[in-house]
């Protein structure tokens, strides 16, 4: 929970202010996505968090307590945007170290490090590694202690496909576990797919937060695939419109009930439903409708 | 404080990786066994008859063995002081920073760990790798001369713990100056700066050089504080019996550390204070 | 979180009582403390010995002499006399004491108990010559029959008819008077039945006549005669030439005996006497006696050093600790320092002595 929260930097007669009475409850079990542009302060929404940054202002409360209580911190895992790694060090001795720190066992490092696909290179120097490596690596790091919050600044960043689609499993199996998520992430698409929590921060200020869905708008607009040989003149009378696409029709200006009554009137008739979709706005456009013209 | 513990066993484990510091190991050992094979000592009847080094006669006075080693172990102890402060102050800087940098500190301190543990950590850990340091140099030229000599002085070995006792005074200052600003190049500058001062700057003699009166007075002052390196060297020489252990030289080695104490607790309070 | 300034103000506490522990380095309130200084071994003249071997040099050089020059540079003066040194008979064996500043120390007054104690020196003292006045005492040809003493002062009061029974003096040469004894005396005596006085600062002493004229024309000019020590070398409070065969006789007891008598070895000595005595001793010789010597004598003086610490002897250890025994081409430098009560047990014999003033003169 964030609750007005402000942090000024620089000098006291002209700070530059990072968050601006930012507030913000992320419920227990969720996965939230916090995106903006470029310097819009979300990493020191993150760091404020986790009490690397203190607050010119305002509350943070975390996991029920305040970020500055180590029992607090033993249950948050954090994964920084560009985390800096011994690299003389091999990865198993990395996550040993990690492990010690958060009072979690070495047995638990050794499967963190199988878990983020690692498990071969355990006694490999880290400045072998390439960055989709230590990225993983450095995920391992956060998951050591099955923490009850993972704060994950760019999971992705420099993984490759097939890495992001493990990251993505791994992240799902967390909260399966009941793990918060709080993700800071500047691939949308990725936000979107594994979050049902977004805020938007623009400038210091959180412009919005709450679930993607109504992030995205409800959808009173539905793209409606029929089987092939559908009466389209008798699809039109009920109101779905025809697209561009052979066999697929709009249904706008209608709500969930509009819909199925609809789409019940023409199964009446004979048409057969093989794929229905929402139409709604992703992220990137409601972020560029929020930053308006000028920002983005 | 366990935590600092594991920092530092972690910046030991950096350590060992360091080519500075295996150079230090491998120049160590190699001193150890070059003078081994190329030193002969011939003693007879308790005196030192003749000292030869690569093949040359090197001393050619007759005196009792433990006092013709007496100034090559008290050399071979200051010398140990003055190359460890030295060799610590270039080895030694950029570890703060390191720990200190960005992507690495965040990641620290989201540990649960406080922040005054991690600097306690890396000023530990920097100083165990000293001791460690001094102790392997120290017990390796000791037991070549005994071996030699037959002569057990473990003057060189203290030497080389005086050695740690300054560069733990130098080293807190170094690691305060990295938490103000994260520069491995300013942090020498300073653990020079203040080994010279201490060796220099804050002898009495600089202090004759001021007029007697206010001048002196506020030079003494402002140097008040500074660690007196100078005598602190003498601490091998006292281990080995050759000096008397005085008050001024007790109260150097208690001040020292109060002043490396100093120095950490203003790291951490600038530590504590600061957004990463 | 907690950013208070504890941390800082502890920081300022600590640099406090940093700054309160460590000596002050104001040199003012540095005085008095600096710890006893070491030992100073006499092997080399200090300034004010050097002033004072200049002042000594009151007779004219030498006739005929020139002081030894490199060769293109411009020759030098002649260098003036030291009369004691002149005095003294060419010999391989001289002591020289400087009584002036040897009995102002611990080891000097008992030094100059030691002579008031025998006969001779009594009879100088309270006969006529105070110990007082006297500069310097020299002993030359010390083994031989022709033993001269040299007495020397600023303005000697001494009247040798009081002293002894002797004659009216006889005028000798330009500033000399002899006295000679006013009948034989038995010829186990050692009390020096010749004595001289050259110019109110010297007093010569000896068993023959023939000695005390030779001194007096040396003194005079009329024998050509260099300073029987080098000028150069004549600082701190003891001073000679002695033979390994004195050497011996003077440290008998400490089992060096025979290899000392055996080695073909001579010995410019300088003794330094502060409240233990600090001794330099150049020997010259024969290389293979000198090294042999030098091996003895450092192997005696650690196992003395050993003796000591083993009896708890902390001054005599420590002192011994400074011993060292430099070989050299044809000789050795032996540098030793010697703890009061060793020198006490030595001259504690002279007090007993009945040899006269040779046992009195010996260190």
């Amino acid at each position: 929970m964030v609750d007005a929260l402000v942090k000024d930097y620089g000098k006291r007669r002209h700070p530059k202010r990072a968050l601006d009475s930012v507030s913000l409850r992320v419920p227990a079990g969720s996965a939230f996505g916090l995106i903006g542009p470029n310097g819009a302060g979300k990493t020191t929404l993150l760091k404020t968090l986790l009490g690397v940054v203190a607050p010119s202002a305002g509350a943070v409360q975390v996991l029920g307590g305040s970020p500055a209580d180590l029992g607090v911190r033993k249950r948050i895992g954090y994964l920084p945007e560009r985390l800096q790694l011994p690299t003389a060090w091999t990865a198993l001795g990395f996550l040993h170290s990690v492990a010690r720190l958060k009072h979690a066992s070495r047995a638990d490092a050794e499967q963190q490090l199988q878990r983020v696909g690692l498990g071969n290179e355990g006694h490999a120097r880290i400045a072998t590694f390439s960055k989709g490596m230590r990225q993983r690596l450095g995920l391992g790091a956060a998951l050591i202690g099955a923490p009850d919050l993972l704060v994950l600044d760019e999971p992705t960043d420099g993984i490759d496909p097939k890495g992001r689609a493990d990251v993505r499993s791994i992240l799902a199996q967390e909260r399966a576990r009941g793990a918060t998520l709080f993700l800071n992430s500047h691939l949308l698409s990725e936000t979107e797919r594994i979050c049902d929590q977004v805020g938007i921060l623009v400038s210091g200020r959180l412009l919005r937060s709450g679930a993607t869905l109504e992030l995205c708008g409800n959808p009173s607009s539905w793209r409606v695939r029929f089987e092939a040989g559908t009466d389209t003149k008798q699809l039109q009378r009920l109101g779905f419109a025809p697209t561009s696409v052979a066999q697929v029709f709009v249904c706008t200006d209608c709500d969930v009930a509009e819909l199925n009554a609809r789409l019940a009137k023409a199964r009446g008739q004979g048409a057969l439903v093989s794929e229905l979709v929402p139409e709604m706005r992703d992220l990137e456009a409601v972020l560029l409708e929020l930053m308006g013209p000028a920002d983005a | 404080m366990p935590s600092a513990l594991h920092i530092a066993a972690d910046l030991l484990r950096e350590a060992v990786h360091r080519k500075w510091m295996l150079g230090l190991l491998l120049a160590i050992t190699l001193a150890g066994v070059l003078l081994g094979w190329t030193l002969q000592m011939e003693v007879v009847d308790g005196v030192l008859a003749s000292t030869r080094l690569f093949g040359l006669d090197v001393g050619h006075d007759l005196r009792a063995t433990d006092m013709a080693l007496r100034p090559v172990f008290s050399g071979t102890a200051w010398f140990m002081y003055v190359t460890g402060l030295l060799f610590g102050v270039l080895a030694c800087s950029d570890f703060a920073p390191e720990f200190l940098a960005a992507g690495r500190i965040e990641h620290l301190l989201a540990l649960p760990l406080r922040r005054a543990e991690l600097i306690v950590g890396i000023y530990l850990g920097v100083l165990a790798l000293s001791v460690a340091s001094a102790l392997y140099g120290g017990v390796v030229f000791t037991v070549l001369f005994g071996l030699k000599s037959g002569i057990w002085s473990w003057c060189i070995v203290a030497g080389a713990l005086a050695g740690c006792l300054a560069f733990s005074a130098v080293y807190a200052a170094m690691l305060a100056s990295a938490v103000f600003v994260r520069s491995a190049a300013l942090s020498s500058a300073i653990g020079v700066a203040l080994l010279f001062a201490g060796s220099v700057i804050a002898r009495p003699e600089l202090a004759a050089l001021f007029n007697a009166g206010a001048p002196r007075r506020w030079f003494t002052a402002v140097v008040s504080f500074v660690p007196r390196f100078w005598l602190l060297g003498r601490l091998g020489a006292v281990a080995g019996g050759f000096e008397p252990l005085d008050a001024d030289l007790l109260r150097t080695a208690a001040g020292t550390l109060i002043f490396a104490g100093a120095c950490v607790m203003l790291a951490i309070w600038e530590f504590e204070r600061r957004d990463y | 979180m907690k950013r208070g300034y504890l941390w800082l103000l502890l920081a300022c506490g600590l640099l406090g009582v940093a700054a309160w522990l460590m000596p002050s380095n104001d040199p003012a309130g540095k005085q008095g403390k600096e710890s006893a200084a070491a030992v100073s071994f006499p092997d080399h003249p200090a300034a004010a010995d050097q002033a004072k071997m200049q002042q000594r040099r009151t007779l004219p050089p030498q006739a005929g002499q020139s002081a030894p020059t490199a060769p293109g540079a411009v020759a030098a003066l002649p260098a003036k006399r030291d009369p004691l040194l002149v005095a003294l008979p060419p010999d391989r064996e001289l002591m020289v004491f400087e009584l002036s500043s040897f009995f102002k120390q611990p080891l000097g007054q008992m030094f100059s108990a030691c002579m008031r104690s025998d006969a001779f020196w009594h009879g100088f003292e309270s006969k006529g010559l105070d110990l007082g006045e006297v500069d310097r005492v020299a002993v030359g040809n010390l083994w031989s029959s022709e033993r001269l003493v040299v007495v020397s002062g600023n303005a000697l009061h001494a009247d040798p008819t009081q002293m002894y029974r002797l004659k009216e003096p006889t005028a000798y040469g330009v500033g000399g008077q002899v006295f000679a004894p006013v009948e034989p005396l038995p010829s186990d005596a050692w009390t020096p039945p010749y004595v001289a006085l050259w110019n109110k600062t010297t007093v010569l002493f000896s068993t023959s006549l023939r000695a005390v004229h030779e001194a007096l024309d040396r003194l005079d000019g009329r024998t050509p005669a260099e300073p029987a020590f080098p000028q150069d070398e004549a600082y701190s409070q003891a001073y000679g030439v002695v033979t390994a065969r004195s050497l011996a006789e003077a440290v008998s007891s400490l089992g060096l005996s025979e290899q000392l008598r055996r080695a073909d070895l001579t010995a410019h000595f300088h003794i330094a006497v502060s409240d233990d005595a600090a001794i330099v001793l150049d020997a010259q010789g024969s290389s293979a006696d000198a090294r042999e010597v030098a091996k003895a004598l450092a192997a005696m003086l650690a196992a003395k050093r050993v003796q000591a610490a083993s009896a708890h002897d902390k001054r005599a250890s420590k002192l011994l600790d400074l011993y060292s025994v430099m070989p050299q081409p044809h000789g050795f430098q032996l540098k030793v320092a010697v703890p009061l009560s060793f020198l006490q047990d030595v001259l504690a014999g002279c007090a007993h002595s009945d040899k006269g003033a040779a046992g009195a003169t010996r260190p």
